[in-house]
């Protein structure tokens, strides 16, 4: 397999882990730069080509509120994790530890 | 005079939607200095930081794509019956682009098939990229209001499966159809749509103990060219079907024998034909019966081919 097939793969496996990792992230107010900073911190790296997008699509859905509030000399848009949010999240987390433990079982890991 | 930036923001909103360009315009903005600011801090001078976060961001084209995605004209799971009416609409026009010409070229003085071709094909053209203009804003407004939606999957169910998915109907034989009983019908009705300058000039014509012929004519001509725009609506045969197409061709077979024992079915209308030209006369007399005896050998054997193919769906 082509590296750059191995690629898409890979994108296409984050791809739906990625708004977990955003709804999660939310909890606490967060503008644009200071998410990203932080999952990269986390160890989810992902360009801003993709989150910035992503994050007004999710706030657009009504998961994610935001505000715009100056804050060093600078205006940024926070978001912070909605009521409906939390809810979505709360589903997520319980599908994503189910699909875990299947997928665990499915690929042998112990 | 505009910051590299406010260059950039700018050729971003040129592909924004005008209700969301301020809002996504000014977040935007933000992120970017954000991004720069981090930049600065690695040493970069604010200018140059400006200018790789832009570099990083790339065409403003995909940016404001990935902000605000357009919908496509028509969604991908609405294609395959996109394409289907596209291609039923094109053989219904490529049909009235040739019986147009054909008619046409009936009522003129010369039979040029280079202008059949032309005409044809210039005909085909003008009323296609009107055909794709209007099916492709049909398919748009009809996706946006959610209609297309609910009809997509409406009509599926188990019993209507096709029961013989590979006995595909032929396009092309079906094309045929409906060009040939078109045609006849046009030959048949010429007065319902021809001049009378037009009409006097035909050369032949039905004789006056024939005139039922017109209606017989017609009659299985229409059920023919209805069951053929029927089979536009159908991917592969049924036995019914199959049948009807078998009995659509004995039907013609059978008229056109029967035409052909008759004495004196076409007549040559104008006198000075006959008078000026009398091998034209002699020439239709002895070899018209023999023409519609042929043609009805054809349709006969074309038949038998369908019953050949319907005891394979046996």
């Amino acid at each position: 397999m082509t590296d750059s097939r191995a690629n898409k793969l890979r994108l296409e496996l984050r791809r739906g882990t990625l708004i977990m990792s955003v709804l999660a992230s939310t909890k606490t107010p967060q503008y644009g730069y200071s998410l990203r900073k932080l999952l990269n911190d986390a160890g989810i790296e992902i360009d801003e080509g993709t989150l910035y997008p992503l994050v007004r699509r999710l706030a657009e859905q009504e998961l994610l509120d935001s505000e715009w509030k100056h804050s060093e000399g600078r205006e940024r848009r926070y978001y912070l994790l909605s009521k409906k949010g939390h809810e979505v999240l709360e589903q997520l987390i319980d599908d994503w530890q189910q699909l875990n433990k299947s997928m665990n079982a499915l690929l042998d890991i112990k | 005079m505009m910051t590299l930036l406010d260059r950039y923001l700018a050729a971003v909103k040129q592909a924004l939607p005008a209700d969301k360009e301020s809002d996504i315009l000014r977040e935007l903005k933000a992120n970017m200095l954000d991004e720069a600011d981090a930049h600065t801090e690695n040493g970069e001078t604010q200018d140059h930081a400006i200018q790789l976060v832009i570099e990083k961001y790339g065409h403003p084209l995909a940016v404001a794509q990935s902000y605000a995605p357009q919908a496509p004209l028509v969604a991908g799971e609405d294609m395959p019956l996109y394409q289907s009416v596209l291609m039923h609409g094109a053989v219904l026009i490529f049909i009235f682009s040739l019986l147009k010409t054909l008619s046409a070229m009936l009522v003129s003085d010369s039979l040029n098939p280079f202008r059949l071709v032309f005409q044809t094909f210039g005909n085909f053209v003008d009323h296609a990229a009107l055909l794709l203009l209007v099916v492709t804003l049909s398919f748009y407004f009809l996706g946006k209001s959610g209609y297309l939606g609910k009809l997509r999957y409406k009509n599926w169910s188990l019993e209507k499966l096709p029961k013989y998915p590979d006995a595909k109907i032929s396009l092309s034989d079906t094309l045929t159809d409906l060009v040939s009983t078109s045609f006849l019908l046009l030959l048949l009705w010429t007065s319902l749509w021809m001049s009378e300058e037009g009409q006097q000039a035909l050369v032949f014509a039905l004789s006056p103990s024939s005139e039922h012929w017109r209606i017989i004519l017609t009659v299985i001509s229409v059920a023919s060219l209805v069951f053929a725009l029927f089979r536009l609506t159908q991917a592969s045969w049924q036995r019914w079907t199959l049948l009807s197409y078998i009995a659509d061709h004995i039907v013609f077979s059978v008229a056109f024998l029967w035409m052909a024992s008759l004495p004196e079915l076409i007549i040559i209308s104008k006198p000075e034909v006959a008078e000026n030209w009398p091998f034209i006369q002699q020439a239709f007399e002895s070899y018209f019966s023999y023409f519609l005896a042929i043609t009805a050998v054809i349709i006969g054997f074309l038949g038998y081919l369908q019953i050949r193919k319907l005891n394979q769906l046996q």
